[in-house]
């Protein structure tokens, strides 16, 4: 054979991409990656960002991304538009623009990133999960977000979906239950997101995982988050399905003695619902309630003598809102103040109350506002304010457009 | 002065691109290969003092870039977690012609042909790269050469 029958030809030409600084940089880590995970990361990760190599992690220069379409701002902005007073992330979302992708049993999940007026972020994955972080200097700026999606898998959980402020990071790990570790691929965006995502998925057969490490360039751990052990959870929140003549299905907990509830609530709401609150021991100590629209059984330990005085909320239920489920012990009567100057009586029996509010009481300017406990003598325990500005969480006949196509109730 | 530094430089900024070409044929891909190759000669630099000036600088670096690549590929069949398919062929859309041939090959002999031929290595610089005797690399070739050629007047292949 002669060399003419092998010519340069036949191998195809890359682009002229080499880079001497880089290899120097890389020269200057002190821990070698082996180019493994990082190879890793460049295979998961979709191409078409605009990305780096600089650091061994690509990373996405934001203002080159991909602005998100209008269907992608309008999913920001709800957030925004629906969110309490007070708790709105501030996010900016025309700014939104695509970081990466990465498939997952057949389908693409884009990642989505909006900036916020505080300096974090909201995420959005396509198909899959989303959230913000609105403020990189909270207490919880300091951990390692993760999501964790649930599957029909060994450990329960099909993937570990998340973020990191710390920009120290330079490896980002995953620890399974057997002692085994593996490097998670991740993106680093750059300002004004500058922050780190990953999606990775969980083997099949793979063990509990039991954390997510980060470690800086010395291999130092930067941040270290535990993960729960979401079969563990999975059978304690487990709920199934009972009926009880005269109420729609109910969810009642797995944990439930259901031969020995006791009802301790009966109410007819305006819109002809019918709600209960119901209580059983639950096997293995303690008590298990549930509501129409609530259940739960206290973690094992629970002591109920540390309810806090005023443990209520409003609970939303097709054309009805109702008050449901705890209060502290010694509350012998709550009281209901509405913005309208009305008042109601409420009686709360061994710690629970349930009670449907009037439809008079759901227009701006009529609501709840206060709730104020009170012992056996009168004497005030606790008061608790509430916003009456919510969109979206009483019922109304007429809902209301808003920006970024959102229809919901003032 | 640094001179084992120096010829490293002047060594990836004559060959940058044959290396990463060859090892896009190990590891799938030009982008890939991008990544073994920086890792590769990273490598050689923090580790220079190791090079004794036995065989050529370019050799020692082509078996440290080797290594990184087929550790890379490994473990990227291993935990190729969120695609299921294998990482691509750099040559799969041709399967007609002369790189459909040498995708033939099996992947040892293959790299020997592709360090001879596109790397323009001796026989010597082979051995010491891919670490077996040289005349181990002489009859590799030789049956490659011979499996190339009988595959070529088979297929009818286009050149």
């Amino acid at each position: 054979m002669s060399d003419q029958l092998l010519p340069r030809e036949l191998l195809p030409a890359g682009p002229p991409d080499a880079d001497w600084d880089d290899v120097l940089r890389r020269a200057r880590q002190r821990n070698a990656r082996g180019g493994l995970w990082v190879l890793l990361a460049v295979a998961l990760i979709a191409v078409g960002v605009a990305s780096a190599y600089a650091l061994g992690h690509p990373i996405v220069d934001f203002s080159k991304a991909e602005r998100g379409p209008t269907k992608i701002v309008n999913s920001f902005g709800s957030l925004e538009v629906g969110a309490p007073p007070g708790m709105a992330p501030g996010v900016l979302p025309h700014e939104a623009r695509k970081v990466t992708s990465v498939r997952m049993d057949g389908t693409t999940h884009v990642l989505w990133v909006a900036p916020t007026k505080q300096g974090g972020f909201c995420e959005l994955w396509t198909h899959s999960v989303g959230g913000c972080r609105a403020d990189r200097h909270d207490d919880f700026a300091t951990h390692i977000g993760v999501s964790m999606i649930g599957g029909q898998t060994q450990s329960g959980l099909r993937a570990l979906v998340g973020s990191f402020f710390q920009s120290a990071g330079e490896r980002l790990e995953v620890t399974y239950a057997d002692g085994s570790a593996f490097d998670i691929p991740f993106v680093w965006v750059t300002a004004p997101i500058d922050a780190g995502f990953y999606f990775y998925r969980v083997p099949h057969d793979a063990p509990r995982p039991t954390a997510v490490v980060l470690y800086d360039d010395d291999g130092t751990v930067v941040t270290r988050e535990p993960l729960p052990d979401v079969l563990e959870d999975a059978a304690r929140s487990r709920q199934v399905q009972r009926r009880i003549r005269g109420y729609a299905p109910l969810s009642v907990p797995a944990a439930a003695e259901w031969d020995e509830r006791r009802q301790l609530f009966d109410v007819h709401a305006a819109d002809g619902a019918h709600l209960g609150l119901w209580v059983a021991p639950a096997r293995g100590g303690g008590e298990c309630f549930w509501t129409n629209q609530a259940a739960g059984c206290p973690p094992t330990g629970f002591d109920r003598s540390t309810m806090p005085p005023l443990a209520l909320g409003l609970q939303a239920g097709g054309k009805h809102m109702a008050l449901c489920c705890g209060v502290g012990p010694g509350v012998a009567r709550v009281e209901a103040r509405f913005e309208d100057g009305d008042r109601a009586e409420l009686r709360p029996k061994e710690q629970y109350l349930l009670w449907a509010i009037p439809p008079r009481h759901y227009p701006v300017g009529h609501r709840l506002n206060q709730m104020v406990a009170f012992d056996a003598a009168g004497r005030r325990l606790a008061g608790r304010n509430f916003s009456t500005r919510t969109r979206g969480v009483y019922p109304c006949a007429n809902p209301k457009s808003y920006p970024y196509e959102v229809s919901m109730c003032p | 002065m640094d001179r084992e530094k120096d010829a490293l430089e002047k060594l990836y900024r004559e060959r940058y691109r044959t290396f990463r070409d060859v090892l896009a044929g190990i590891v799938g891909s030009h982008d890939l290969a991008r990544e073994v190759v920086q890792d590769a000669f990273a490598l050689a630099l923090r580790e220079r003092h190791k090079w004794r000036g036995e065989g050529t600088l370019e050799a020692w670096v082509w078996r440290i870039a080797i290594n990184v690549a087929l550790k890379t590929r490994k473990e990227l069949r291993r935990r190729w977690e969120l695609e299921e398919a294998p990482p691509p062929e750099p040559f799969a859309e041709s399967d007609h012609d002369v790189r459909a041939v040498l995708r033939s090959l099996p992947s040892r002999r293959r790299l020997l042909v592709f360090l001879r031929y596109f790397a323009d290595l001796t026989y010597a610089e082979i051995a010491q790269a891919t670490n077996v005797a040289e005349g181990t690399v002489a009859a590799t070739l030789a049956q490659a050469h011979a499996e190339l050629r009988e595959l070529v007047e088979r297929e009818g292949v286009k050149r």
